[in-house]
């Protein structure tokens, strides 16, 4: 059973369930947060790519629809980023580890989002989670 | 950083990882190594970093001594201490022999270069101290025989060891000196500990390690 997302994302970042659950939600991996995984035998990014940011923000995400509506590459997000890879986890993964998925345009990315949800202590399983089910919309 | 070299300077050398390699770069846009390697009965460290665009920078452990090139200012650092007996890369050991791998040593200098904002949003940049409590923490809990971690930064500046081996997912994340999470799992029994310290750690490396 899913929990319920914490009261201070319902508050500050609520769920939008415009935002269909089999939505790509697209993250930027650095190259230092891409590992081998010898269990999966394959290339997949560390579950530290998937953390919180640390000025209190929840970790940023790229809505794919938003992209695809706007007829983007999906790959326009890591412009000005070079040798960063692009993950994709689903919104509804997202949902089901009880995080929000809080569409937030910024100036300069109008597809910007935000998952917000505890994804250190208690449920420290979420960030593994997201990055074992990760696909790589860009390989490193 | 010399703290790092020196703390290398005092591991114990598997010959396995000794190696010798021409003064040529490698690296990123932001740094570039040049000249290490440890070659037979010595351990040779060597870290020359390029800062952009031009300018560098030498990290050089005590007793290091400075060679000049025709080219440019070289280095390279010569630990005097003589390793008495090679370790076979065959051996089995127990752990916490104090091993530390040099590419280990390496990545952990490449990660204290990276600037504010590392992964594209805010993260901080890698802390010395917390460095140096993976390095201490390496060096009591690995063996010959257990594989090199990989390491990742952590966006509040600390760094991630990880093990993804034998079917054992092995996680150990440092954030400070004081804040040290372990995560250890075996896929083929479902078998999780979340919430393991330092003192339970030994099982699960001797299961990902080579004997």
């Amino acid at each position: 059973m899913t929990e319920a997302p914490s009261s201070y994302c319902a508050e500050h970042y609520p769920d939008d369930p415009t935002v269909a659950d089999g939505a790509d939600l697209l993250r930027r991996i650095p190259p230092n947060h891409v590992i081998y995984d010898e269990n999966l035998k394959q290339h997949r990014p560390s579950s530290q790519a998937f953390r919180d940011d640390r000025d209190g923000d929840p970790m940023s995400v790229y809505l794919s629809p938003v992209l695809v509506s706007e007829n983007r590459e999906l790959s326009a997000v890591l412009t000005g980023h070079q040798g960063f890879a692009l993950a994709a986890v689903t919104a509804g993964l997202a949902r089901s580890l009880s995080q929000t998925v809080h569409p937030d345009p910024i100036p300069e990315e109008s597809s910007h989002a935000v998952v917000c949800g505890d994804k250190e202590s208690g449920s420290r399983r979420v960030a593994r989670t997201l990055a074992k089910a990760a696909v790589w919309v860009v390989r490193p | 950083m010399s703290e790092v070299l020196e703390k290398e300077e005092n591991s114990i050398a598997n010959p396995r990882e000794w190696y010798t390699r021409a003064l040529s770069p490698w690296g990123d846009s932001h740094s570039m190594i040049t000249g290490c390697g440890k070659k037979e009965m010595y351990v040779f460290a060597a870290y020359r970093v390029r800062r952009p665009p031009t300018s560098f920078e030498t990290y050089c452990a005590r007793g290091a001594r400075k060679v000049r090139t025709e080219r440019a200012v070289c280095f390279r650092t010569i630990y005097r201490r003589r390793v008495a007996t090679p370790i076979s890369s065959k051996a089995t050991a127990p752990t916490g022999l104090g091993y530390v791998p040099f590419e280990t040593v390496k990545t952990f200098i490449e990660l204290l270069e990276l600037p504010h904002g590392w992964n594209s949003y805010s993260a901080k940049q890698i802390r010395k101290e917390n460095v140096n409590a993976a390095v201490d923490l390496l060096r009591r809990i690995m063996g010959p025989g257990t594989p090199p971690p990989t390491i990742v930064p952590t966006v509040a500046g600390g760094v991630q060891l990880e093990w993804h081996t034998k079917g054992i997912n092995l996680e150990i994340a440092i954030e400070s000196a004081s804040e040290i999470n372990f995560f250890a799992e075996d896929v083929r029994k479902n078998e999780v500990s979340e919430e393991i310290d330092e003192s339970a750690l030994a099982p699960w490396i001797d299961r990902i390690s080579e004997r």
